[in-house]
């Protein structure tokens, strides 16, 4: 899985977060490090969407919290993901 | 640490739109002191800021098409050079073969270079599509796929022409 909105989604909900905590946590839980350009290209593209939205900060680093289409949105992808999990799994297992 | 990309990457900040960097600007700045420098992360802002440009201003059909289009673009630039490796080589039937050696491999050169030169326009030509459509994110992995034959083709096409020229002692 490398699609950089569904990560960040991911980091968010468990918590509000900016830039740089994304980072490390998707690095910690995913194992894929985001550049900069390209987390910012999907916090860009989520807050578009409504999915995601800045929260109040005291300093230069812009918190994100998860909204509530944005929880559903994340719901529906981790559940189609699911599928295809189980459908890989079964087939493999099928195969062997 | 880099100093020299990190100050590559203050650099390619410049390159997103101006409503971008209004937006985004401060907080992306202060995600980069945070990061450690490293030229990789230069070329991501890099590479990111160019689709924040193109994005929005090529229709998402245009796109679609220049990463279709370049592959075929680019086949076709092998297309001369391949029937001229067959004429010459597989048929064993000669170039222009006319006059001394000098003039003779002055014709063939000429022919070919006005194909190469043509092979090598339209390589530039998809080339840039592709390039295009890659910097607007879209996936245009098959299409590099299918564009490595051909220039392949008209890469060893080109070094054949110079070798001739060499061999016949043309400068």
């Amino acid at each position: 899985m490398s699609d950089p909105t569904l990560l960040v989604l991911a980091s968010l909900a468990e918590g509000d977060k900016h830039g740089y905590a994304m980072m490390e946590d998707i690095e910690r839980f995913a194992g894929v490090r985001l550049g900069p350009g390209t987390l910012y290209g999907a916090i860009a593209r989520l807050e578009e969407h409504g999915w995601i939205r800045p929260v109040a900060s005291r300093d230069r680093r812009q918190p994100y919290t998860l909204s509530a289409q944005g929880r559903t949105h994340l719901e529906e992808q981790l559940a189609a993901l699911d599928r295809v999990l189980r459908a890989g799994q079964r087939r493999l297992r099928q195969a062997t | 640490m880099s100093v020299n990309a990190k100050r590559a990457a203050r650099l390619f900040v410049r390159l997103y739109p101006r409503a971008w960097r209004e937006r985004y600007g401060g907080e992306f700045n202060a995600l980069l002191d945070e990061t450690p420098a490293a030229w990789r992360e230069a070329a991501n802002i890099a590479g990111s800021a160019a689709r924040a440009r193109l994005s929005p201003r090529l229709p998402a059909a245009f796109l679609a098409s220049a990463a279709v289009f370049a592959p075929w673009q680019i086949c076709a630039a092998a297309a001369v050079p391949l029937a001229l490796l067959v004429l010459n080589y597989l048929l064993g039937i000669p170039a222009i073969r006319e006059g001394d050696t000098l003039y003779i491999a002055t014709r063939q050169l000429s022919v070919q270079a006005f194909c190469g030169s043509g092979s090598l326009a339209n390589i530039v030509i998809g080339g840039g599509f592709l390039g295009i459509a890659t910097a607007a994110g879209r996936r245009v992995r098959f299409a590099y796929l299918a564009a490595a034959l051909p220039v392949a083709l008209v890469a060893a096409q080109t070094g054949r022409i110079v070798w001739s020229a060499m061999a016949a002692g043309i400068n």
